[in-house]
């Protein structure tokens, strides 16, 4: 007996011993991810944001515009597809959630930290940044989700947002600038605040600050058809945003195979599927010897196989708003308020040059190609078509120039698809109709309905 | 607290009862003839106790007074003796089939007589095993079994296995059962990546979507099949429900080998070498060259199809500069340069080899009266039938028991595992090794000259500047001989797990055990791209380090009294406790300096992460079983778990299970004459099983930021010389801090039936189960910022039938006997609900548009969804398809190209049914063996073919400019997608029109758009997967012991075997039974599977 009682008795020690670990933690604290973060400072959330943002637009936005627009060519696979209009819904449940998870929802959340520790240069930047990405997707697909949207992990949220109207959105777009500005232009601007974090700007409020005015000017221009002013807006938007080429706003990619450029990436991932060589724009400039060849010219690699173009080096940069572009809009802001052909003239002049002088063409090419090219003559709508052809070559990738193309019809493009017209806008995304089908508009085709601006 | 001072109330209240008395008991066991049955086991009815009888046949055993041995020998029905009043016995045992009086391992190493059983188990003793020398024990219990479905991935060497015990009830969860060793849960985990995969997709787990990558490998695959002494097989809940969540899909019972008390030095040796062959692969055709609309087309132009020119027109123009073909150039017959006529390469014979795997195990085993021991050393070494492909396992395992005293006994067991495995690319990946050779045209040589050696010689596929020989010119899918040396993936692995046990016999009726088990091994995987890899052309390499802990303790005090002669019972209480911890390092580097140089400094960029996954559970648990007359068997189990997964407030749950068996024989009037209907029971059972939630499941957490866009790799951060982190991204889902336990409700009746004196046994099983409050990522839509959440979703019914027929029509006194075993088995499950409003459930497989498998409401689990080509009723599979009357149209008179009618479910690929025969006869020493599988049905996607077909390699595109009429209703979509019809002055009428009568022509064009699912629907590479296989056929002879009795040896058998002889099937991919879904949930689809082997070999036993 005596060995019976002492096993019961080290089964109750040992019964014990499990029972008073039994606490709520023993279970618990397995259950937490090491590997994770709960809780985030901005500057953690930022460099997503950015890259995400830079990838969204860089990626399949401007490779849809680059077909549709005709400055790169679609030789094989899907790319040959969207080149000659062949889109289904499917074909954008990449670049959807690229936008709304890795940028927009990210974003959010920067925001709501930002404000709550009272990051108010965080504040600031993100409120721009969610400006010009609702700006660029509105001019996509028109009506987004946005004032109900990101509330997938918020109690009681809404699970199925609804859409607001384009024009709502731009309404929106602008008021987060204006907030965005306030912060940025706050006395203090919290215990953390963005440098090198910030990879567009390196943490420089003034410029993010000019970042939006840029933006507000790019609303307005789209809107400025017929309306003086809209274009009045615009220029008074300009004149506060960018002064050099050193402001403009882009995102220049990492040396790393990882964090390399967006073009780098669709030429080692899927060689083949896009060229340049064979693109309208290609031929253009290769006929009229445009300087700017060269550095267009993704095709071409050096004797140790790199690529040599400005825009697919790994590193290249994916730009938002150019110092170039906002003197192309000046120029067709000017042409809309005045018809002043000769101070629109030399807005134009200048938007060459900086373009030139960025890529890093020799000075006395650019002088000669301004005198060729930069004279203004005519109507002011013949002077708008030719403001707005040498800025479709200017904003090369950009998608910018989609929109440009929609409110000018310059440059004059031919269909690649004989019966089809060049698509004025793209479809919701599969995934959206399939969980969200509810709220997505219907009847939605590559052209119609038709973003509010473009009439 | 509670719970413990009660158990420990009832455990000192039934110790102070009684303290029993002891004796010691000899005993000789002989067979009919008096011959001693050496090695018989002696089993000390209702306790763990025993030994086993020596050379002579005798055994020395301390038992209670009292007591009830069971003595039992392999082949021999089982008696059982009562030792009341008696210290000597003598046994003799009368040979018979699976009797019912057996004893089985049951739930937590509990024996148990098979006639007290309440449930459905079906026991798998080492002799059915073995048969064939492959080394993976679960793939062996592929037919063995009803409710059992085995599926092999691929025949490569160290290949995964799936299995699954009944139906699936889990969508996102693991279905496989626990695979348990000598008491102690093991993992089964399949560990794997695929590089090729976007950012984030797992191709490890039961969930993970396996579309490329290599063949992945289940740690099932690192036992020993050689130190198997048997596998009980518990296939339903009701029989699991003592082990708690990890069985809730059934458990694999695995006793080991041990060297019995008593017995003398014994030497056993196993040698097999076997030879592998290729299995059935796709037929290619063998008369039209590269290119495209009847044109030759050379290498260099990167064209990917086999369109072109008929090969009886080509020649080769001798050039010896050509690098491409070392014929030269390819000319039509009329050019100036032609010179001999173009013959087509043997794609296959060019490639495949014949794999050979010697297979050697020594073991050796003995003991005194005491203790007993069992030393064991296994080595497989497996070459494929692919190239290069390799697999190394070697495995070292020690048992051993002792006695201390009379009440004392323990026992330990550890086997460490070596493996390596050098894996081939497979599967959708244009460095999948498959894709790159079927889609090869008949003009093109990927061994360039050295036909199956082209592997051994850079210049079959490089270039000397280090780039691709293949027949895209460099571009498109790598050649073979490319893969199999320059994109390598090596998987090494050390394992260790054992046990250790220690039984305390408190008194005649109870029993201590306390048992320890562990488990830990570590793998590391290295997967290498090549600089010029097509997949990664600037090369890649992958280091995957994963490293396994999981612990259980058990501790179980087994209480059993007859309470009078005819009122029996047993209480099992038990405490468990698991706990499981891996921790993955991920490093991955980018862009190579040096070509042919796998080595982390080699890459222009690393980028490093680390996964570490932890996990407890705790557990009480009670097992009675109390039994009238022999007749009445009531069993209740009850278990109370926590699990660290589930929220806190909400991570304890209890399930019960309860089981009656009647043993109706017993009743008077069956008693007396035993003779016809020997034994027959019924039983019914129910069960209730949980799962709890997948780890770090309740929290919405910031991770490194990944993003991609399917057509680039994307960004991984840090990046830019910052940190980035995340809340979503496009495959995140947010966290949900209620979740509850998945739940399964089971139900089980059955039958079974034993007849002229148990000759011949029958089991029949009906069951039917519900799983609830499944655990489902349900898709929402990405503009909330997120891409899922999780919830408890879903419900799905199981319902089955399982029968096994065991009969011996022949057994002669002159030692003729033909034993035949027959399972059949069909499960029939059902998706009840999803989420409200989700209409289906991605699991895995190629999307939506494309070929996926999905979960659907009101279909069965895991249905292949995809596109359709229109047919005459959209909505309807069955109905005629549309054939194109418009004759502007490319595809008039042809149906219509697909994609346009609704995607829908569009095959099931569970079988209708399973079932095999195993069939063994034997005279004196020699036995033959054949074991046939059957699987009714079934659908597979037959991706190979869509893309064969597609590509013009596939054999059925030699029908090409045949004419023929297909078979359908005339019509056409309109604008609007409806179906329509032209009438006579081409105007459009609603619906379709007359049958089709006119003639067209087997085109490209047609073989490109409707012929197949690459421009077609998907519906149309729909296949049945059905087959009927010669899974395995074994002649063995065995030297009768009279002969060996003056050598050293004590047995020698020589065995020889082929597996997967023959197959018969109507499907034409890669063999139906590849997997390219791996071990996982997606089972289905076929898409370049590596292939499967059939194999022949020489198996040798020795004993001394």
């Amino acid at each position: 007996m005596k060995l019976l009682h002492k096993i019961a008795f080290l089964f109750l020690i040992s019964g014990l011993l499990i029972t008073s670990s039994c606490k709520k933690s023993f279970f618990t604290d397995v259950n937490v991810n090491p590997n994770v973060l709960t809780t985030v400072s901005p500057n953690l959330l930022l460099p997503t944001v950015e890259a995400a943002l830079a990838y969204t637009q860089g990626g399949d936005i401007s490779r849809y515009s680059a077909l549709l627009m005709q400055q790169m060519y679609g030789a094989n696979s899907q790319s040959q597809q969207y080149y000659q209009y062949n889109f289904n819904p499917g074909n954008f449940d990449n670049l959807w959630p690229d936008l709304y998870t890795s940028t927009l929802e990210n974003n959010y959340t920067l925001i709501k930290i930002s404000d709550a520790g009272g990051y108010n240069g965080y504040s600031g930047i993100s409120r721009i940044i969610m400006a010009y990405a609702l700006q660029v997707s509105v001019d996509l697909w028109g009506d987004l989700p946005y004032s109900q949207a990101f509330q997938g992990n918020v109690s009681g949220g809404s699970l199925h947002p609804t859409y607001d109207k384009a024009a709502a959105l731009y309404d929106s777009a602008s008021k987060l600038i204006d907030a965005g500005i306030v912060f940025l232009s706050a006395a203090n601007q919290g215990t953390i605040t963005p440098s090198t974090d910030d990879v567009i700007y390196g943490g420089d409020a003034a410029k993010w600050i000019k970042f939006g005015h840029a933006i507000k000017a790019r609303l307005a221009l789209h809107q400025s058809k017929g309306s003086t002013t809209m274009a009045s807006t615009a220029l008074s938007e300009i004149a506060q945003s960018f002064t050099s080429n050193a402001e403009s706003a882009q995102y220049i990619f990492g040396t790393q195979e990882t964090s390399a450029n967006t073009w780098y990436q669709f030429y080692r991932d899927r060689p083949g599927d896009e060229n340049f060589k064979s693109s309208s724009l290609a031929i253009q400039l290769k006929a009229s010897g445009d300087p700017r060849y060269p550095f267009y010219n993704m095709d071409s690699t050096d004797s140790k196989g790199n690529r040599t173009s400005y825009f697919n080096v790994i590193n290249a940069p994916v730009e938002f708003i150019t110092y170039d572009e906002l003197l192309f809009m000046s120029a067709e802001a000017t042409l809309r308020v005045s018809g002043d052909l000769a101070a629109a003239q030399t807005l134009f002049q200048a938007a060459i040059t900086a373009d030139l002088t960025k890529l890093g063409v020799p000075q006395a090419t650019i002088t000669a190609y301004v005198a060729a090219n930069g004279t203004l003559t005519g109507t002011a709508d013949a002077a708008i078509a030719k403001v707005a052809a040498q800025e479709y070559i200017a904003l090369f990738l950009n998608p910018e120039t989609w929109v440009l193309w929609r409110r000018t019809g310059s440059p004059a493009l031919t269909t690649t698809s004989p019966g089809s017209e060049i698509p004025r806008r793209l479809l919701y995304p599969q995934t959206e109709i399939n969980f969200n089908g509810a709220n997505v508009p219907a009847n939605v085709t590559l052209y119609s309905p038709k973003i509010f601006w473009d009439n | 607290m509670r719970k413990l001072l009660l158990l420990t109330i009832l455990f000192l209240s039934f110790a102070a009862i009684v303290q029993a008395q002891t004796k010691e008991v000899t005993g000789k066991v002989t067979d009919s003839t008096g011959a001693p049955l050496a090695g018989a086991s002696v089993n000390i009815k209702g306790s763990r106790g025993g030994t086993s009888a020596g050379p002579d046949g005798t055994f020395r055993v301390t038992v209670p007074e009292n007591a009830t041995l069971i003595i039992s020998a392999i082949g021999f029905a089982p008696r059982e003796v009562s030792v009341r009043g008696v210290t000597t016995v003598s046994v003799q045992l009368l040979t018979g089939s699976s009797a019912m009086s057996e004893v089985v391992v049951t739930a937590l190493g509990i024996r148990r007589e098979k006639r007290a059983l309440t449930n459905s188990q079906q026991t798998i003793s080492a002799d059915q095993l073995n048969k064939s020398g492959t080394g993976n024990p679960l793939g062996e219990l592929e037919g063995k079994a009803s409710g059992l479905t085995v599926i092999n991935s691929t025949g490569d060497p160290g290949g995964g296995t799936y299995i699954r015990l009944r139906g699936a009830t889990s969508i996102t969860g693991n279905n496989q059962p626990l695979i348990v060793v000598d008491g102690v849960p093991i993992d089964n985990s399949i560990n794997n990546f695929d590089a090729t995969a976007p950012a984030g997709n797992s191709a490890s787990g039961a969930n993970g979507n396996l579309t490329g990558g290599q063949q992945p490998t289940n740690r099932g695959n690192d036992l020993n099949p050689n130190d198997i002494e048997s596998i009980n097989v518990l296939k339903g809940p009701a029989a699991t429900a003592l082990y708690g969540i990890q069985a809730s899909s059934g458990a694999i019972i695995i006793t080991t080998k041990k060297g019995g008390a008593g017995k003398r030095t014994a030497v056993s040796l196993n040698s097999s070498v076997t030879f592998d062959k290729v299995g059935m692969l796709p037929k290619l055709q063998n008369q039209w060259s590269q290119g495209s609309k009847g044109l030759y087309s050379p290498p260099e132009a990167g064209g990917s199809t086999s369109w072109g020119a008929a090969i009886d027109t080509l020649y080769w123009d001798g050039a010896t500069d050509y690098p491409f073909d070392k014929h030269g150039n390819i000319v039509g017959k009329s050019s100036a340069s032609a010179k001999t006529p173009v013959t087509p390469y043997d794609r296959y014979n060019n490639f495949f080899q014949t794999g050979l795997t010697y297979n050697n195990s020594i073991a050796l085993s003995g003991g005194n009266d005491k203790s007993g021991y069992r030393l064991s050393l296994g080595n497989l070494s497996q070459t494929g039938i692919i190239p290069r492909a390799k697999y190394e396992k070697t495995t070292l395992s020690l048992s051993g028991q002792t006695k201390i005293g009379d009440r004392l006994s323990t026992s330990a067991g550890i086997t460490y595992t070596n493996s390596t495995n050098y894996k081939i690319q497979q599967g959708s990946n244009i460095s999948g090794v498959m894709l790159g050779l079927f889609r090869t045209p008949i003009t093109f040589d990927n061994s360039n000259g050295y036909g199956k050696n082209g592997y051994k010689h850079k210049d079959a596929y490089e270039f000397p500047d280090g780039t691709q020989r293949d027949y895209r010119g460099g571009g498109g899918y790598d050649n073979p001989n490319w893969i199999v040396n320059n994109n390598p993936t090596h998987s090494d692995l050390d394992r260790v797990f054992g046990f250790g046990q220690a039984d305390y016999a408190v008194n005649s009726w109870m029993t201590l055990t306390y048992r320890l088990g562990g488990d830990v091994y570590t793998q590391n995987d290295k997967t290498v791209y090549d600089l010029h890899s097509n997949a990664s052309p600037a090369g890649a390499l992958y280091l995957i380090n994963y490293t396994n802990r999981q612990f259980n303790s058990d501790f179980i005090v087994n209480l059993h009294k007859n309470f009078s002669d005819d009122f029996g019972g047993s209480l099992i209480l038990g405490h468990n406790y698991f706990t499981l911890s891996q921790n993955n390092v991920f490093t991955n580097g980018n862009g190579f300096n040096v070509k042919g140089f796998y080595d982390m400094s080699n890459a222009q960029s690393v980028q490093a992460s680390e996964a570490q996954v932890r996990k407890r559970t705790m557990a009480f648990y009670a097992d009675a079983e109390l039994n009238y007359k022999k007749m009445l068997f009531l069993s209740i189990t009850a278990r109370d778990e926590t699990s660290s997964t589930l929220p806190a407030a909400n991570n304890n749950f209890f399930y019960p299970s309860v089981g009656l068996g009647w043993a109706f024989t017993e009743l008077p009037g069956f008693k007396e004459d035993k003779h016809i209907l020997s034994f027959g029971k019924l039983r019914a059972s129910f069960a209730q099983v949980g799962k709890d939630a997948p780890i770090y499941a309740l929290t919405t957490p910031f991770s490194n930021a990944v993003f991609s866009d399917g057509f680039t790799s994307g960004i991984t951060f840090p990046a830019n010389g910052s940190s980035g982190y995340q809340i979503s991204s496009a495959i995140a889902t947010v966290g949900n801090p209620t979740l509850k336990p998945e739940r399964t409700n089971s139900y089980e009746g059955g039958l079974d039936l034993g007849f002229l004196n148990n000759r011949l046994t029958f089991n029949a099983t009906y069951y039917y189960s519900k799983s609830t409050d499944g655990i489902l990522p349900v898709s929402i839509p990405f503009s909330t910022g997120f891409a899922g959440e999780l919830l408890n979703a879903t419900t799905i019914t199981n319902k089955g039938l399982e029968l096994t027929l065991d009969g011996t029509p022949v057994q002669t006194s002159y030692g003729l006997r033909w034993n035949v075993i027959v399972n059949w088995s069909r499960n029939v499950s059902k998706v009840v609900a999803l989420y409200p409003g989700i209409t289906s459930f991605f699991m895995g497989g190629f999307g939506a548009g494309e070929a996926g498998i999905f979960a659907v409401p009101g279909q069965p689990f895991g249905v292949i969804y995809g596109s359709t080509t229109p047919h005459s009723d959209l909505t309807n599979l069955k109905s005629p398809l549309l054939i194109d009357d418009r004759t502007s149209s490319t595809t008039y008179a042809q149906p219509l190209s697909g994609g346009v009618g609704p995607n829908q479910v569009i095959g099931n690929p569970n079988p209708d049914w399973i079932g095999s025969v195993i069939s063994n006869l034997s005279y004196k020493g020699f036995a033959f063996g054949f074991q046939i599988d059957v699987r009714h049905g079934g659908a597979l996607w037959n991706g190979t073919r869509g893309a064969l077909a597609n590509k013009g390699t596939a054999g059925e595109t030699s029908n090409r400019y045949q004419t023929t009429t297909f078979k359908g209703l005339l019509g056409h979509l309109d604008a609007n997608g409806n179906v329509v019809h032209n009438d006579a002055n081409s105007v459009e009428k609603p619906g379709p029109g007359a049958t089709n009568t006119v003639a067209s022509t087997f085109t490209q064009n047609y073989w490109q758009s409707t012929g197949n699912s690459f421009g077609g629907g998907q519906e149309t590479d729909i296949e049945n997967g059905g087959f009927t296989r010669i899974r395995q056929m074994s002649l063995s002879y065995e030297l009768p012991k009279a002969l060996l009795g003056k050598t050293p040896f004590t047995a020698l058998s020589l065995t020889v075997f082929a597996n997967n002889l023959h197959v018969w099937t109507k499907y034409d991919g890669v063999d139906p039974e590849t997997s390219l879904g791996g071990p996982s949930n997606v089972q289905g689809l076929d898409y370049f599977n590596n292939p499967n082997t059939k194999s022949y070999g020489l198996r040798l036993n020795v004993g001394f």
